[in-house]
């Protein structure tokens, strides 16, 4: 298994963005991207008959009135403009079925009358059916206490034993003002990146998010190897785990300057460590394992990588 | 040849509401031409804890031929000229052969903070 940083969230002037689908690819190779998500608002029709070499994964943005859905992977058959309030668990689990992924992008942002839809409003009761959540949405995610609004949200569903992800996504519609830095998403593939196996790692909730180090790991319950969204049975495993070096050259500009690495079960601690790298053995309780680091960037002290769950039966 | 042609007088009750629009081809053609505006663009609005301030309306429109969606052009510009063919469309919207059948557009009105006039004419062609 390798990660691979993959955008998951990209717009092109098919709705509001200013890219034509040529150069968002272009500015997606350029930047580092492995492969990418297309997610214009409420329509696919930007990468009609696409067969380039550069992974692009088709979706949409379903820009309703009660949130932004992130939808990628299906045929798209299914019409945004039928999704409710009353609907909502309903339509997520077809989507499912029908190959879909979704998330939850930006719950936490400003919303009507200034954006509608863009702050979730939606009563969701079947949290399993989501997804993941976009906890980091634009540039410089870790400035936002939109981010931080999105990162209790996700923890709390966890912490009610609900099977979700996270995402970091660019809601690239332009280039950034200079300066200003996105988080990247950093999905599981087998072997080659393709945009199925984009959807499969984004199904599996096979990622981490981060804003420039990787991370590298391993963990064993007897000769099983597990990963990102796997479920596991409550046995020992043991987990070896690095963060690296960004390999995006633009995240260069963003020093991280690391604090502390923690390895989480059920939110108590099972391992930290002031290195960057950290090993444990043990028996998890039932609920889930996740990985994450904070440090220094920007003179702050914030979560700089935040893995998304092994699940522990 | 104009399929459909309105006026509409809209305001705040019709906020985040979809308005559907039906219409039937009793032949193929081979284009179909929608011209959309809306003013005002820009609104005052009050917010509780802010005040007044400026926000702008957004109404979009979308297409679908029977069980085909054929896309939206979730786009700020309130002066829109959207055009569906077989060989090209405008962006937002599928590449799609403008058959007989039942048609439908939708209006969907994503903020209408004001009173607010929307002009809009379907043509067909070819």
């Amino acid at each position: 298994m390798r990660y691979v940083p993959v955008e998951t969230h990209a717009h092109t002037l098919h709705s509001d963005g200013s890219f034509t689908f040529e150069a968002l690819v272009e500015q997606a190779k350029t930047f580092g991207y492995a492969g990418l998500m297309l997610t214009d608002h409420n329509t696919r029709s930007a990468a009609e008959g696409y067969r380039g070499d550069f992974p692009v994964l088709g979706g949409e943005e379903w820009t309703t009135f009660y949130g932004h859905l992130l939808v990628a992977g299906d045929a798209g058959n299914t019409d945004w403009r039928t999704l409710l309030p009353e609907n909502i668990d309903t339509v997520l689990r077809q989507l499912k079925v029908n190959g879909a992924v979704t998330g939850m992008a930006h719950p936490f942002a400003t919303g009507w009358p200034f954006c509608t839809g863009c702050r979730w409003e939606f009563p969701v009761t079947d949290w399993d059916a989501v997804g993941y959540i976009e906890i980091w949405n634009r540039d410089e995610p870790q400035e936002q206490q939109a981010s931080e609004d999105a990162f209790g949200l996700w923890l709390a569903k966890l912490k009610e034993g609900y099977r979700i992800a996270v995402s970091a996504g660019r809601d690239w519609h332009r280039p950034e003002k200079s300066g200003r830095l996105p988080a990247v998403s950093y999905l599981g593939m087998q072997d080659i990146v393709s945009a199925e196996a984009i959807r499969k790692a984004m199904a599996k909730g096979n990622l981490y998010i981060t804003l420039g180090p990787t991370l590298g790991y391993r963990l064993q319950q007897g000769e099983r190897s597990l990963y990102l969204g796997d479920v596991m049975e409550q046995a020992p495993v043991m987990l070896e785990a690095q963060i690296g070096k960004t390999e995006i050259e633009a995240l260069l500009q963003r020093p991280v300057s690391h604090v502390v690495f923690r390895l989480l079960n059920n939110e108590t601690v099972l391992k930290e460590s002031a290195d960057h790298a950290l090993q444990w053995e043990g028996v998890p309780a039932p609920g889930y394992l996740r990985l994450e680091a904070a440090g220094e960037v920007s003179s702050q002290i914030c979560r700089y990588l935040i893995s998304s769950p092994i699940y522990v039966r | 040849m104009l399929v459909y042609k309105n006026e509409m007088r809209i305001g705040p009750k019709d906020d985040r509401s979809h308005r559907k629009i039906p219409f039937t081809l009793h032949r193929p053609y081979k284009g179909l031409q929608i011209a959309f505006s809306y003013t005002p663009k820009q609104t005052a609005v009050e917010i509780a804890g802010i005040g007044e301030t400026a926000a702008d309306n957004l109404i979009t429109v979308s297409l679908a031929c029977e069980d085909d969606y054929i896309g939206a052009y979730h786009n700020p510009n309130p002066e829109q000229v959207l055009r569906i063919a077989g060989d090209a469309s405008s962006p937002g919207f599928i590449r799609y052969p403008v058959r007989a059948g039942a048609w439908e557009l939708q209006l969907a009105m994503h903020a209408v903070l004001s009173e607010v006039l929307i002009e809009l004419a379907v043509e067909v062609f070819g």
